[in-house]
């Protein structure tokens, strides 16, 4: 058997668990998991439940930097721009992230995607990464004793996978915040256009924010609102359908893909299998 | 009913790294056990590689700093008496290093360079003792053709370095367990380890028929080294598994070549080589690709890159009728993401009392001196190592019994 050299959601939950295995067997501190596509969109994203909430765009940000790189920072801060790599960062506003914990996955001799650690030192981050690379050429999958949010927010996401699936809908991306609206998880199933990425996280931080479904918050903060987005920040306001707010253990479900209709239905009804 | 063994130290994998390690230890008061899961040793990546131990130019030119520099340029010295103590055949053929045009010229002068700077300046710490090694030279398009009749007319010369040797790696890692076993060492075969638990400081090592009950572990497990480290929460390392695919030639077109021969690959990963062997035979290839484990198939694409590697470098030699094998065979890659390998020998930071030992490429070459640097990582971990008074450096006993 050999390894196909398409990055999927699978591989990249694969990925992410040989990182979450690697860093508890070696004691290291708890923090983000990020697997990106070759075009540095997010395939699958996971925090674990004490790692620290500034951590997850900074993971991201390492995996989208060796994607649209196509090199490990390692690479680009002691060979390419030796020191000067805070130079890039007057195109890409601080995304281009040269701290060590962003690698790119090669399949087949070519960079299908990033892989992104943060939340360790630097030298963690690095061996944390590494071990991801090393899970997609491990046949076995890893099993993960994972914390109860980051366990309850991969149930709730496999449940709506399942719904999606089995109703024959257009594949979603799928987010879950925090009560804070800090991502714990976020996974774009096979086929989700990349845009669905951020609706569906916006989704979710708005129901996390109000503590209501993201489409009823307009009851409260009226039609027309001036609440433009920070991203930056973390702050990202959609009142369309499809974000539900939970508000125990985890903060809110947002899933995108389909109509916001539509959306909204797969979110409820993923929720009501789990009794939740 | 599961048997109990005591031992102080237990080394996991009888390849290599196991037997030299073996080896070493056995130099000291201890009781040591090697556990192998085959039948027999080095049947692994022991085999399947190109048969080359790096004297020269190679191994001076490996990134400064690594423990992959170290342990090879430190190994230089200590083949030629290796070989005599332990009588194994340790052939200098000596490497060509082709030169294309400019570039290829500019690197080597490069990498020329470096190797002085790293290991023959008298203020190195890898200083290489004098009469160990011959210094390289830049060969002539005549000079060139004086030592390889066959070469193609395409290169303008060359870098030589008359050190490069081959040996056969099973063979060697059998003089090392035979003269271990002679001076104590206890070796099971067949013995597969399931699981591992730690109890009061000890580690215990399950397989099917044995509990082997022992203070400190050495995992030398090759290219199953990750997953024997888990067992004991012990992998603070990761690698890739890099199959290599050679392709083995007869002794007949054997006598047309004397030097391994190679051209520094361009924009592709694969190595461009053809070498002699120890036996008279040749070995070429090397097509590279990361991928699973258990993928051990041969492709027709890996072999034809080693005809076609062999006919860029020897035209004239009709490489297809003189095919006697072709193989495959892993290196563990650290780094896999920059080419930055490097050896992993280290105890992690919660396991102590274990050591776990990576290789990948060089790791024959490095095998004069795996066994003493695990002595000199455990010694500075608190493991106190009493030299025996009788240890015999060239008696052999058969390891199978």
């Amino acid at each position: 058997m050999s390894l196909n050299n398409t990055l999927n959601l699978n591989l990249a939950r694969k990925i992410i668990n040989a990182m979450i295995s690697f860093s508890m067997d070696n004691n290291m501190l708890p923090g983000s998991y990020a697997v990106t596509d070759s075009g540095g969109h997010v395939v699958a994203l996971e925090r674990r439940d004490s790692a620290l909430p500034a951590t997850v765009d900074l993971a991201i940000d390492k995996a989208w930097t060796a994607s649209v790189m196509k090199l490990s920072a390692k690479v680009l801060d002691q060979v390419i721009t030796r020191g000067e790599g805070w130079r890039l960062n007057v195109k890409y506003h601080g995304r281009m992230t040269l701290i060590h914990g962003a690698i790119p996955l090669i399949i087949q001799g070519e960079v299908v995607g990033g892989i992104g650690h943060s939340g360790e030192s630097i030298e963690g981050d690095e061996k944390i990464a590494q071990a991801g690379f090393a899970g997609a050429y491990r046949e076995e999958e890893f099993e993960t004793n994972v914390e109860k949010g980051l366990e309850i927010s991969r149930s709730i996401a496999e449940s709506v996978i399942n719904y999606v699936n089995s109703n024959k809908l257009k594949p979603v991306a799928i987010t879950i915040t925090d009560v804070n609206g800090w991502p714990l998880l976020i996974y774009r199933m096979d086929g989700t256009p990349y845009g669905f990425v951020e609706i569906s996280r916006s989704r979710a931080w708005t129901s996390s924010a109000f503590k209501l479904n993201s489409h009823e918050v307009t009851k409260i903060v009226g039609e027309i609102i001036e609440c433009p987005n920070g991203e930056d920040s973390n702050e990202r306001f959609n009142t369309s359908q499809g974000g539900i707010y939970i508000g125990n253990i985890i903060g809110s479900l947002g899933v995108a893909g389909n109509s916001p209709e539509e959306d909204y239905k797969i979110a409820t009804n993923s929720l009501k299998s789990l009794n939740i | 009913m599961l048997e109990t063994i005591n031992t102080d130290i237990s080394i996991i994998g009888a390849g290599i790294a196991g037997s030299a390690i073996a080896r070493e230890l056995s130099k000291y008061d201890l009781s040591i056990t090697v556990i192998e899961q085959k039948n027999d040793i080095g049947l692994e990546g022991t085999t399947t590689n190109h048969a080359l131990v790096c004297q020269g130019a190679d191994s001076l030119t490996f990134r400064p700093g690594t423990l992959h520099a170290e342990l090879n340029i430190k190994s230089i010295p200590l083949w030629p008496k290796l070989a005599e103590e332990l009588n194994f055949k340790f052939r200098r053929i000596g490497g060509l290093w082709l030169i294309r045009d400019n570039s290829d010229f500019k690197k080597f002068q490069k990498m020329y360079s470096r190797a002085f700077k790293s290991s023959l300046d008298p203020k190195s710490p890898l200083l290489i003792p004098e009469g160990s090694f011959i210094p390289l030279k830049f060969l002539n398009k005549k000079e060139l053709k004086n030592e390889e009749p066959e070469i193609s007319d395409e290169f303008f010369g060359a870098l030589y370095d008359p050190n490069l040797a081959t040996v056969n790696p099973p063979e060697v890692a059998k003089a090392y367990a035979e003269n271990a076993k002679a001076n104590g060492t206890e070796f099971l075969f067949n013995t597969k380890i399931n699981n591992i638990k730690r109890v009061s400081g000890k580690f215990e090592l399950y397989s099917d028929k044995y509990i082997i009950k022992t203070d400190i572990v050495i995992n030398a497990s090759g290219i199953e080294a990750d997953k024997i480290a888990e067992l004991a929460k012990a992998r603070d390392f990761s690698y890739v598994p890099f199959k290599g695919t050679i392709v083995e030639f007869d002794d007949e077109l054997g006598k047309m070549i004397n030097h391994e021969t190679l051209i520094l690959p361009r924009g592709s990963p694969h190595m461009q080589l053809i070498s002699p062997t120890y036996d008279g035979k040749l070995r070429a290839g090397i097509y590279l690709e990361m991928t699973f484990r258990s993928n051990k198939e041969i492709k027709d694409y890996a072999i034809k890159h080693a005809i076609n590697v062999s006919k860029t470098l020897y035209p004239g030699l009709p490489f297809e009728n003189h095919i006697l094998k072709s193989f495959t065979g892993f290196m563990a890659m650290t780094n896999p993401d920059t080419g930055w390998h490097d050896f992993v020998i280290g105890i992690p930071e919660f396991v102590p009392n274990w050591v776990n030992v990576i290789l990948g490429p060089a790791g024959v070459s490095a095998s004069p001196m795996l066994g003493k640097k695990v002595v000199e990582i455990l010694s500075k971990s608190g493991v106190r190592f009493e030299e025996k008074k009788n240890y015999q450096p060239s008696i052999r006993k058969g390891v199978i019994s």
